[in-house]
């Protein structure tokens, strides 16, 4: 919404006159945190839990793994444990989980003296009915048409995979402005120099607890154009970067005509 | 605060018991005008030439009164733009005198005008006060040519930009919602269009501006920093006259005249962009499709009703319209309105009764599918003001007076078109009571000193919370819609002085409390329509500032050069700010996303002003620092805030050639704002984000920018005149950081660069005005 603000704003500013040019600005060096990607959904799919490490704004982008982490994950409502297995270089699986909306997930993260733990309730699972593809000024959006449960607040969470990968972008939203419909709505926007004839489109509609709505709603918007950019914040105690999320998964597959 | 008030007392005492001994003493009242629109002046000073320390100044009707012993005077008359005037009377009884004064424009060609009242800088109580003519303001270079009241403001010590080319402004640290600004006494809410790039104000409209830094009279209150005093035109008494502009992205259009001669006169006003004529032609389809313009009315009319009564009716009302079609559309208006009464009592006494309203209100449309939602929010104020002048003696001018204003606040709500639109509407009442002396003990001493009194009370019918130390919501309170939820009140007095060293030099001190009961809470770098303002309540604080201020007045050259030194210091509680990733458009409580803290702000205003000859102008540097201390941002401990900058320089010059050709030019240099820049990066979800440490931790590069502009009078008659009016921003092109961004470098993509956007360079505008 402030985005589309800020576009038409702009918009008329471009038109008379505006320029860009890269400066060069030096920052002290940070804390290099942990960054800690915790997921487990309701697909019958391992538990995954990715660890890195922050790295120095002037550094090339080469983000260092962490090993050797004890990752556990418990089910605090039915009470189930499940460790977490280090299969790559800091990346932590458990065995496929069938997640239970509803049910209340733990994440234990013990590594190099520091424990992490974070909560996280997975929701009520909402299906995407259908998806399509429609090109406006704006680019290429990817519509995704589902009926929002009525009288509880639900948080959205799309993802979109082009031809296997994922799509970079942030969005997040609530169902403030549609509670109880069925609603057509814009789940990612890609541009169109990025996107072209053929290309294999999975567009997912995570339903997401209100924590990863703050963190990802953050993060779209704690950052740089607001007055004051901070880190969003985390659903994860100890001081590390990143989120835990329990969350139900409803994708389509389309291909771009 | 018991002290405060029997201080106040004892010298209310006082200066009531001097009044007893004035017994062969009598009342000069009346009026003084412009002689050829009949428009009243503010601040002309009529002076006893026999008596050289009496005298008094108009106030915002034109008013003057001015009690001397029986005998015979000189009075001189003298305003600033008009030719001085003497006459001579004989003082035997109370008398009713009004006087006009012919402009010095008029004159131009006689002689060069010097006016005795820039000395009235000097001698004066009051400090951190700055007061610009229409003139001034209409001879500057302009961005796209808008001649712009607020953005001339910000050339002046102590006043800072929000941004490149924007009509926010923050005055000695406060920030954006802590100035109250009035046109006819009505507040304004938003005071800006178009993302904040113009000012509401047309300058065709407007009368007289008064700018309070500090040491607020005692009848201003409600908000922390500043008082941007804004007085539209009366309108011209005599004969209907026109004057309007074409200018590059707008045009005007402004009628007045007399509705009964000498008895009543009115004045419309109307400016309208039209940058969306061109966006038409403009080749991307996003620009095509969108929808941008605002326009502005703006109406008054006086009424004499016999010698004692005079009737004031004033409105405004502006609207911004940005759409997207069929996708997204916003809209925002204010709208103003007041009716004024003003009454003479007898001799000495003056009343002024007035009614006004306000309303701030958006409008956001997005269209989702078949289906529409919709967010309005917006602030709607009823206000009743009541207060009188008693010009008691020569030595003491008393002004008593309440006010009580009903404040119902729409927080921002989303609607859906096929939803019960259920309402969280909010109301309060601010209520205060002032009074306030002008003593002037003896030749030297001036003495302004007063106190107001003011509360809150937030009335029942929205949910109210209450939160534990995580600011998590633990308990909903909830009362009738008629019952007194919480009532804060404050004391706040205001002293200010001056002493006079010689005829030239004086030095005076301040010390003011203010207290804010509304707030505007803004996450976003630049000032955005969808800003929301809240009220105190039980969780909101009203916010209370005190400031201290001491300086040091000069003039030269028979007040042609005034030169001021002021310093200050000011503490701010209860001040607000958003947690980090607060989401505003929401219809959940905004109580859990705030956070409270403190502010402290301290610097030092020079300021060298020629107001009369050729060449007239100012050269103005501030050095000042502004931080904060907000719970839960940087460990608790002080960081600068945004609008901290620490050097502010500025330099304006008009220089009048001739008859026909008039030459301006600004130039300022600014240190940049304080900025959070990242520090590190991290890999998430397969893309990279930027990390933070700390708020407000780095500076934007400096900003420093040369305007010019020429105006070239084309006619000049009785019945018509024009004049071409051409500008040039930032002349020499300068490339200042609007925006900097962390991205991807597009060589190296595993590297980072930063890059910055800049908005305005050599940018030309041309506009053609005329008057008949």
């Amino acid at each position: 919404m402030k985005t589309i603000i800020t576009i038409t704003g702009l918009a008329l500013i471009a038109a008379f006159s505006s320029c860009r040019k890269t400066i060069d600005i030096q920052v002290a060096d940070s804390d290099k945190k942990y960054v800690i990607e915790g997921n487990i959904t309701d697909q019958n799919t391992p538990a995954t839990v990715s660890i890195t490490r922050s790295i120095s704004l002037n550094a090339t982008n080469e983000f260092p793994q962490v090993t050797g982490a004890e990752v556990n994950i418990k089910d605090l409502t039915s009470g189930t444990e499940y460790h977490l297995t280090e299969n790559e270089a800091g990346i932590y699986q458990s065995a496929a989980i069938k997640g239970v909306p509803g049910h209340q997930y733990q994440l234990l993260v013990t590594v190099g003296g520091q424990q992490f733990l974070a909560l996280s309730v997975m929701p009520a699972p909402v299906a995407l009915d259908s998806a399509y593809i429609s090109k406006t000024f704006m680019g290429t959006e990817v519509k995704g048409v589902f009926q929002d449960p009525a009288s509880t607040r639900n948080y959205y969470h799309p993802v979109l995979y082009r031809n296997g990968k994922r799509e970079k972008g942030v969005a997040v939203g609530s169902d403030e402005a549609f509670d109880g419909h069925l609603v057509t709505q814009t789940l990612f926007t890609v541009e169109d120099t990025l996107i072209k004839s053929g290309d294999h489109i999975t567009a997912t509609l995570e339903s997401v607890d209100p924590s990863i709505y703050q963190y990802y709603y953050g993060l779209m918007n704690a950052s740089q154009n607001s007055s004051a950019p901070a880190n969003p914040k985390s659903n994860i105690s100890g001081g590390a970067l990143g989120y835990f999320s329990a969350h139900t998964v409803s994708s389509k597959e389309l291909f771009v005509p | 605060m018991k002290n405060y008030i029997a201080l106040f007392l004892f010298l209310l005492a006082a200066a009531l018991s001097e009044s007893v001994h004035a017994q062969s003493n009598f009342t000069l009242s009346g009026t003084i005008r412009d002689q050829s629109t009949g428009q009243t002046l503010i601040g002309a000073v009529l002076r006893v030439e026999q008596l050289p320390a009496t005298g008094a100044v108009t106030d915002a009707g034109g008013a003057y009164s001015l009690t001397l012993a029986k005998g015979d005077y000189t009075l001189v008359l003298s305003s600033i733009g008009y030719k001085t005037k003497s006459q001579a009377i004989n003082l035997n009884a109370n008398q009713a005198l009004d006087f006009s004064l012919i402009p010095a424009a008029a004159a131009l060609s006689e002689a060069v005008v010097h006016s005795n009242s820039t000395n009235a800088k000097v001698a004066s109580a009051q400090m951190g006060l700055e007061k610009l003519t229409m003139k001034e303001i209409s001879a500057l270079p302009a961005l796209f040519g808008e001649k712009d009241l607020v953005k001339v403001i910000q050339l002046l010590p102590g006043v800072k930009s929000a941004g490149e080319g924007n009509s926010g402004f923050y005055v000695r640290g406060g920030a954006a919602d802590q100035n109250l600004v009035l046109l006819d006494n009505t507040v304004v809410y938003n005071p800006s269009h178009l993302l904040g790039f113009f000012s509401t104000f047309n300058t065709d409209a407007i009368k007289d501006v008064s700018l309070y830094k500090g040491g607020m009279p005692a009848q201003y209150g409600g908000r922390l920093a500043s008082v941007l005093d804004v007085k539209m035109a009366d309108g011209n008494e005599e004969r209907i006259h026109g004057s309007g502009g074409l200018g590059l992205i707008s045009s005007r259009l402004n009628v007045e005249g007399p509705i009964t001669k000498d008895k009543g006169s009115f004045v419309v006003s109307a400016r309208r962009t039209y940058a969306d004529v061109f966006a038409k032609y403009y080749s991307d389809e996003g620009v095509q499709n969108s929808k941008l313009y605002f326009y502005d009315l703006n109406g008054k009319a006086s009424y004499k009703l016999g010698n004692r009564d005079r009737l004031y009716v004033s409105a405004y009302y502006g609207k911004d319209v940005m759409a997207v079609k069929g996708i997204f559309g916003i809209d925002w208006s204010n709208a103003i309105g007041s009716l004024r009464w003003n009454h003479q009592l007898k001799e000495k006494v003056y009343s002024n009764t007035s009614l006004s309203f306000s309303d701030y209100h958006y409008n956001v449309h997005v269209s989702q599918g078949d289906l529409d939602a919709a967010i309005r929010s917006g602030i709607r104020d009823w206000n009743l003001a009541q207060e009188f002048e008693f010009y008691t003696n020569p030595k003491n001018t008393v002004r008593v007076g309440l006010s009580a204003i009903h404040h119902t606040i729409v927080p921002g709500a989303f609607v859906l078109t096929d939803m019960d639109n259920k309402t969280f509407k909010s109301h309060s009442l601010e209520n205060a009571v002032y009074i306030s002396n002008s003593w002037k003990p003896n030749q030297k001493l001036n003495i302004d000193y007063g106190i107001r009194v003011s509360s809150l009370a937030v009335l029942g019918g929205k949910d109210m919370y209450e939160l534990d130390a995580e600011h998590n919501i633990i308990d909903t309170l909830r009362y009738g819609s008629g019952e007194v939820a919480k009532t804060y009140v404050n004391a706040e007095p205001r002293i200010s002085a001056s002493y006079l060293l010689d005829a030239n030099s004086s030095i005076k001190g301040s010390y003011a409390r203010n207290s804010q009961y509304m707030h505007l809470t803004s996450n976003s770098t630049s000032g955005n329509p969808t800003d929301k303002w809240i009220g105190s309540n039980n969780i909101i604080k009203p916010g209370i500032s005190d400031q201290v201020a001491v300086g040091y007045y000069h003039t030269f050259q028979n007040g042609a050069i005034e030169a001021s030194a002021e310093t200050y210091y000011k503490w701010m509680q209860n001040q607000i700010d958003y947690k980090d990733g607060a989401n505003v458009l929401s219809n959940d409580p905004i109580e859990p996303q705030l956070l409270f803290g403190q502010g402290r702000a301290y610097g030092l205003e020079l300021l060298l002003r020629k107001k009369t000859g050729k060449l007239t102008g100012w050269v103005g540097y501030t050095l000042s620092r502004t931080e904060q201390k907000i719970d839960g941002i940087n460990n608790n401990n002080w960081y600068v805030a945004r609008q901290d900058k620490t050097h502010d320089i500025s330099i304006v010059g008009i220089y009048k050639a001739d008859s026909k050709w008039t030459l301006s030019a600004t130039w300022i240099y600014s240190t940049g704002n304080a900025v959070s820049y990242p520090t590190g990066k991290y890999n998430l979800d397969g893309q990279v984000q930027f990390s933070y440490s700390e708020r407000n931790g780095y500076r934007m590069p400096a900003n420093h920018r040369l305007d010019l502009g020429v105006t070239r009078q084309l006619k000049q008659g009785k019945n018509f005149s024009s004049e071409l009016s051409f500008s040039l921003y930032n002349a020499y092109g300068r490339e200042n950081a609007y925006i900097i961004n962390f991205k991807e470098d597009p060589s190296d993509k595993s590297r980072t660069i930063a890059e910055q956007t800049s908005l305005f360079r050599w940018i030309p505008s041309l506009t053609y005005n005329f008057k008949f």
